[in-house]
């Protein structure tokens, strides 16, 4: 460990259901550096990696994709993710969701280090308190649109009538209230994106980790994605983790996060950042 | 340090885990039709195999049993005319359970205590084994085993100070000759025999005498002929001499059997006759000289032949007593059966009196033994290749928090309904197949002798294979990915 303090006087536990905050403009962060909570906000570092590192071996070869990454993340924040192909991205988002095990340094979610949780527990934590959605959505190919968003909920224990309920208030946030008994294959990318986020929501997570999330999308139906995903960020509260190439993301962000060589590049908030046409400074690609 | 709160997962319950996986099948329909078939096409060829080996042992047995009601007359009338060997006398004590009042007489016949008798006739029913045995062992092995002897003789000889000993090291030498009971069993049995052999000698003496007895009532008759009419005081005499097994529930089918034989002498003799002969050539449609007995009774299995027959038989005045179409077919017929069974024991030998899996010798057993692993390796590929493709949907259920149990439940669930689904469906094919083809062979002794409970076990099992191996080929692959964290198996594809 560090020498970083371990906040105290928060509950042990973390709250089944986020608190509504509006947190559209964030206080004061001193940036590019990891900053500390504001004094006295309701905010809290929800997610923390310390010297994250990641070595894929191949044979002889190792990659390293991630060389020793240091972030605070907060609760209610938008952070998006950018870096060039290869920079990290998916590598670091598997490894605060829990996903995959780095090969040094820790995440702490909520302040609980994920390497020591046992495997039920992490089975908890993926069920209840993040959520995924990923670019090629992984929507379960033989399920309808709403079995899919009640699926996680029958892992939480939720009984099939109030899922049913939940389900369909989902479908409808993401506007698919009546494609309910589609399946994936008979949606387009769009619509199977938006079931994947509600499916995401489906136990009301704290996080939602997103990889390219508009990836595979055109541009109206990313847009709309990504609307979805920040009308959640204000509305909900929940923390999200966006990696991602879309310049558009920058409109909706808190703050950016750049990525190169597995390395962290640049933090900036969103507004210390100025957007040319067609050219995000700083990020020569 | 914080620890994170968990409560313990619900456990899905059954029904909506079977909804899951029945879900699941019906959208990879195709797929799942895949594997099943393979697995179905896999139990097939297994409960083919086993179809056959059952009813090989069926047939095999009922070929004995029937054979010996078949010649019971000539049985009867051999020893009534005071030949028999030991050979014959040991058969006789090793089937005595199966028929009232001969027990009695062996014991009377053999001067035992009635006591003694089951023991006796279990070291008998050994001594036929083994001379089964040494009957089926080739003539090669058995000169090495007992040299030239070979039934009650071969086991005198093995009584012999240290020869047993010889012989079980040549045994042990063949490594795939079997012998019928373990190594003391075997021991005692040549230890004992010549014991049973003086008992066996008395038994066969006694008889003997007996039949002195009953030739008294021969009348003049051949003992073929005399037991014709064994339901009259014939039947009686012999009884009275001390045959006790002669019941006269006995005497009347071996007198029904030995007027079929005599009827069937005349009608040969007869059609040797030149002009019968130059008739039934007509009717048979062959040349004069060719008229045998075997095309006779082949013909007269047909009614218009048999008629026909009669018909001149009674022009000719030479019809024989109580002969008719409708009986000269049935003794056709019968004969015919005759040869059926023969045929089905000669086809059948090796495989009646082995050991092995559901008794069906070790021959047998080792096809069954290699269809099984043929089975287990398409089962095993079908189900590897069903799997293997769904590591993303494992992953994916990961995310949403699944437990690895629940997921080894859906797949251990997917793969048993597989299993049997594709193991009815193939066990009722294999059946088909593999009784289609003994019917074939065995024509209608098959369902005189049809196996029924041994089917039905090696359906079971047959089914059960397909699922167990559906299930661990299914399974753990599955529980290999359900371990690995959820992006490590996204990347096995
Ligand atoms: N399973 C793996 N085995 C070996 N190397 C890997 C593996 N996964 C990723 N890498 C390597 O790790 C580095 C980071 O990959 P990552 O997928 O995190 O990039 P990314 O930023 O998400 O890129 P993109 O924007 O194209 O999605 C790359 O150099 C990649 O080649
Ligand atoms: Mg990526």
């Amino acid at each position: 460990m560090t020498g970083r303090k371990t906040q105290t006087g928060l509950n042990r536990i973390m709250p089944e259901t986020t608190s509504p905050t509006t947190l559209t403009e964030p206080a004061a962060l001193p940036a590019p550096a990891p900053a500390p909570p504001a004094a006295g906000a309701a905010r809290r570092v929800i997610i923390r990696t310390l010297n994250l590192r990641k070595a894929y071996v191949k044979g002889t070869v190792v990659t390293e994709a991630l060389r020793g990454l240091d972030t605070e993340i907060h609760t209610g924040e938008f952070i998006a993710i950018m870096g060039p192909s290869g920079s990290g991205k998916s590598t670091y988002f598997n490894m605060v969701g829990g996903l995959d095990s780095p090969t040094g340094g820790r995440v702490f979610i909520d302040e609980v280090d994920v390497a020591q949780l046992t495997a039920v527990e992490l089975a908890f934590l993926r069920c209840r308190k993040i959520g995924y959605i990923f670019q090629q959505f992984n929507l379960i190919q033989y399920q309808t649109a709403l079995e899919n968003v009640t699926t996680p909920m029958a892992f939480a224990g939720t009984g099939p009538d109030e899922a049913r309920v939940r389900g369909m208030e989902l479908l409808e946030l993401v506007g698919l209230k009546e494609r309910w008994f589609h399946r994936p294959i008979e949606m387009s990318g769009g619509q199977q994106q938006r079931v994947a986020i509600a499916r995401a929501m489906a136990n009301r997570p704290m996080i939602l980790l997103c990889d390219e999330p508009t990836g595979n999308l055109d541009l109206k139906t990313g847009r709309e994605v990504l609307e979805i995903l920040r009308q959640l960020n204000l509305e909900r509260g929940v923390t999200i983790i966006c990696a991602t190439h879309d310049p558009r993301m920058l409109d909706m962000c808190d703050r950016l996060m750049w990525i190169r060589d597995g390395r962290i590049e640049r933090l900036a908030r969103r507004d210390e950042v100025t957007i040319s046409i067609g050219k995000i400074n700083n990020e020569s690609e | 340090m914080k620890t994170i709160d968990v409560k313990p997962q619900p456990k899905l319950s059954l029904a909506r885990t079977v909804q899951v996986t029945l879900n699941g099948i019906r959208y990879r329909m195709f797929r799942s039709a895949v594997t099943m078939a393979v697995i179905a096409v896999a139990v097939a060829f297994l409960m083919n195999v086993m179809c056959e080996a059952v009813t090989f042992r069926a047939v095999g047995r009922a070929a004995i049993q029937r054979a010996a009601e078949l010649q019971l007359a000539d049985r009867w009338a051999a020893r009534l005319s005071g030949v028999g060997s030991l050979e014959v006398v040991l058969e006789d004590v090793a089937a005595a359970s199966g028929q009232p009042g001969l027990a009695e007489e062996m014991t009377r016949f053999g001067g035992l205590n009635a006591a003694d008798f089951p023991e006796f006739q279990r070291r008998c029913g050994l001594a036929r084994e083994f001379t089964v045995f040494l009957d089926q062992v080739g003539f090669a092995r058995r000169r090495v085993l007992v040299g030239e002897t070979a039934g009650a003789a071969a086991l005198a000889r093995l009584s012999r100070p240290g020869e047993f000993a010889k012989f079980a090291a040549a045994v042990k030498a063949m490594r795939t000759v079997r012998l019928p009971a373990a190594d003391e069993a075997m021991a005692d049995l040549t230890r004992t025999w010549p014991e049973t052999e003086a008992r066996l000698r008395r038994i066969l003496a006694e008889r003997n005498r007996a039949a002195v007895v009953v030739a008294g009532a021969l009348q003049g008759r051949t003992p073929a002929a005399a037991l014709a009419g064994a339901r009259g005081p014939f039947g009686a005499a012999v009884a009275d001499a001390g045959f006790s097994s002669f019941t006269p529930d006995l005497r009347a089918r071996v007198a029904a059997q030995a007027d079929d034989a005599l009827l069937a002498r005349r009608i040969e003799d007869l059609v040797q006759q030149p002009d019968l002969r130059k008739i039934m050539a007509g009717i048979l449609d062959v040349m004069p000289r060719d008229v045998n007995a075997r095309v006779l009774w082949e013909a007269m299995a047909g009614r218009a032949a048999a008629e026909k027959l009669v018909e001149r038989m009674r022009e000719k005045n030479c019809l024989p007593e109580g002969a008719t179409a409708a009986r000269i077919m049935g003794l056709a017929r019968l004969r015919q059966e005759q040869q059926d069974w023969n045929e089905a024991l000669r086809l059948t030998r090796e495989t009646v009196s082995g050991g092995g899996f559901l008794g069906i010798g070790p021959r047998m057993t080792w096809l069954v033994l290699v269809s099984l692993l043929v089975c287990a390796v398409g089962i095993t590929n079908a189900m590897l290749m069903s799997v293997t493709e769904r590591f993303r949907e494992i992953a994916t259920l990961k995310c949403l928090g699944a437990l690895d149990g629940f997921i080894m439940c859906l797949f251990l669930l997917e793969a048993a309904l597989l299993g049997l689904a594709g193991g009815l469906v193939g066990g009722l094919a294999g059946s088909v197949v593999g009784f289609g083809r003994m019917a074939f062979q065995f024509g209608g002794l098959l369902w005189v002798a049809f196996p029924v409970g041994p089917w039905l076990i090696s359906g079971l099992l047959a089914i059960l294979a397909g699922m167990l191996l559906a299930a661990v080929a299914g399974v753990y692959p599955s529980y290999l990915a359900a371990r690995l964290a959820p992006m490590e198996a996204m990347r096995i594809e």
